[in-house]
């Protein structure tokens, strides 16, 4: 004890300045520099989180604002004119509406399924008409209109000697595509639609609607009788 | 008396001795400042780290609540997202026949009336192959004229081949057309 009193007298003005220096020395590399490299990264977590908030916040707001019966009514629009299923007799049956609108006579229709590998998305109907030049155009044009995708692929079209009308020879690919896969993630953004996107849907909805309603039109009302049968 | 003289009896190493002591308490006080320093420094760091992880756990809770609004409008989302890819896909496959029907459409409108079609087809390419006949030359000649003129074929026609021109008996042109379509 008395040894290290006189150690302590001895050195101590070389005791304290180094012990200071070491305490500093040790605080600085042991708690400021790691706990202020912590501070930078919390930082930019804290940022990168904040940033993630704002996306989700928008997200959820343009889905609010989307209203569910009419996204149901656009899906059934857009499934009517591309079905997930080949849907054969619709597509018979609009193609003969088609044919009689543009005052042409169909003679026959065949159908060939035309897709030879997995992942093929058409069939072939093949129709047989007869009429005039300009029905034939006439047809061609309604095509476009159609509430199902019918594409052209060769016309063939022959004027019979006697005959008054031209025979012609249409194949038609009718296109289906099977249900879409879709990958949902929380931050993606809701896509939206092109300008290009809005016209088409506005045109295609026309068509399916004008339809819906002619079909409605169509439909005959039967007499109820006597609201009382008892009078 | 201002002319006081100091005389310093002390011996020289004595004098060294105690200046060399007044600069090591001097350096002493220094480090223990900075030794104050760096702890007043530790404890404002330690403050913020605090506040800092206190506004952390505030911005997870807020994710959390974020994450769980869109989570709740997942069926809304995956719906947008099926009419959404289906749009684009109609839009894709939309109009890939139109040179097709667009050149077809366009030929029969330029054929004049005193022009008779015996046979026409129109293949994949958009080549169109016609069998005529007209009992007027001109006729003939101003649906030729038609065929080549850019405005009025809209510029979509790149060729047009003629083959078996002939005059009949029966006083009737009979001719065959190639017309081949501009590949845009």
């Amino acid at each position: 004890m008395k040894d290290l009193k006189e150690f302590y007298q001895k050195y101590k003005l070389l005791i304290w300045p180094g012990g200071s220096v070491a305490a500093s020395t040790a605080i600085a590399a042991f708690v400021i520099f790691p706990q202020f490299l912590s501070y930078l990264k919390t930082t930019d977590q804290i940022a990168s989180i904040q940033q993630e908030i704002e996306v989700l916040n928008t997200k959820a707001g343009e889905l609010r604002n989307i209203d569910e019966q009419e996204i149901s009514r656009n899906t059934r629009v857009v499934l009517t004119v591309l079905p997930t299923d080949q849907e054969v007799p619709s597509a018979m049956n609009t193609l003969q509406d088609l044919v009689n609108k543009s005052g042409l006579k169909l003679n026959g229709t065949s159908y060939s399924n035309s897709s030879k590998a997995p992942g093929d998305t058409s069939f072939l109907l093949n129709i047989s008409v007869s009429g005039s030049l300009s029905s034939v155009r006439e047809f061609l044009i309604n095509l476009q209109d159609a509430p199902r995708i019918f594409q052209v692929e060769a016309i063939g079209a022959r004027f019979q000697p006697g005959a008054a009308a031209l025979e012609v020879q249409i194949p038609l690919s009718v296109l289906y595509e099977a249900a879409p896969q879709v990958t949902m993630s929380l931050t993606n953004p809701v896509p939206r639609l092109t300008d290009e996107e809005q016209n088409l849907f506005s045109q295609l909805s026309k068509f399916i609607l004008t339809e819906q309603q002619t079909v409605d039109t169509s439909r005959s009302v039967v007499p109820l009788g006597k609201a009382n049968p008892f009078e | 008396m201002s002319n006081a003289l100091s005389v310093n009896l002390l011996p020289a190493e004595i004098i060294l001795q105690r200046q060399h002591k007044s600069k090591l308490i001097l350096f002493g006080r220094i480090s223990i400042v900075f030794l104050i320093l760096v702890i007043l420094t530790t404890s404002v760091l330690i403050a913020f780290r605090v506040i800092q992880a206190a506004e952390l756990s505030k911005s997870n809770k807020d994710l959390v609540f974020a994450q769980t609004k869109v989570n709740s409008l997942a069926d809304k989302e995956k719906q947008w997202l099926i009419f959404n890819k289906r749009l684009s896909s109609i839009n894709n496959v939309l109009g890939s026949d139109m040179k097709r029907k667009a050149i077809f459409n366009l030929v029969i409108y330029l054929i004049p009336e005193t022009v008779k079609i015996s046979e026409a087809t129109l293949d994949r390419s958009g080549a169109m192959s016609l069998s005529l006949n007209s009992v007027s030359l001109s006729s003939v000649e101003s649906f030729f004229t038609d065929l080549g003129n850019k405005e009025k074929n809209s510029d979509m026609i790149a060729k047009v081949e003629l083959s078996n021109f002939s005059l009949g008996k029966d006083g009737i042109y009979y001719f065959a057309l190639r017309i081949i379509p501009k590949q845009n």
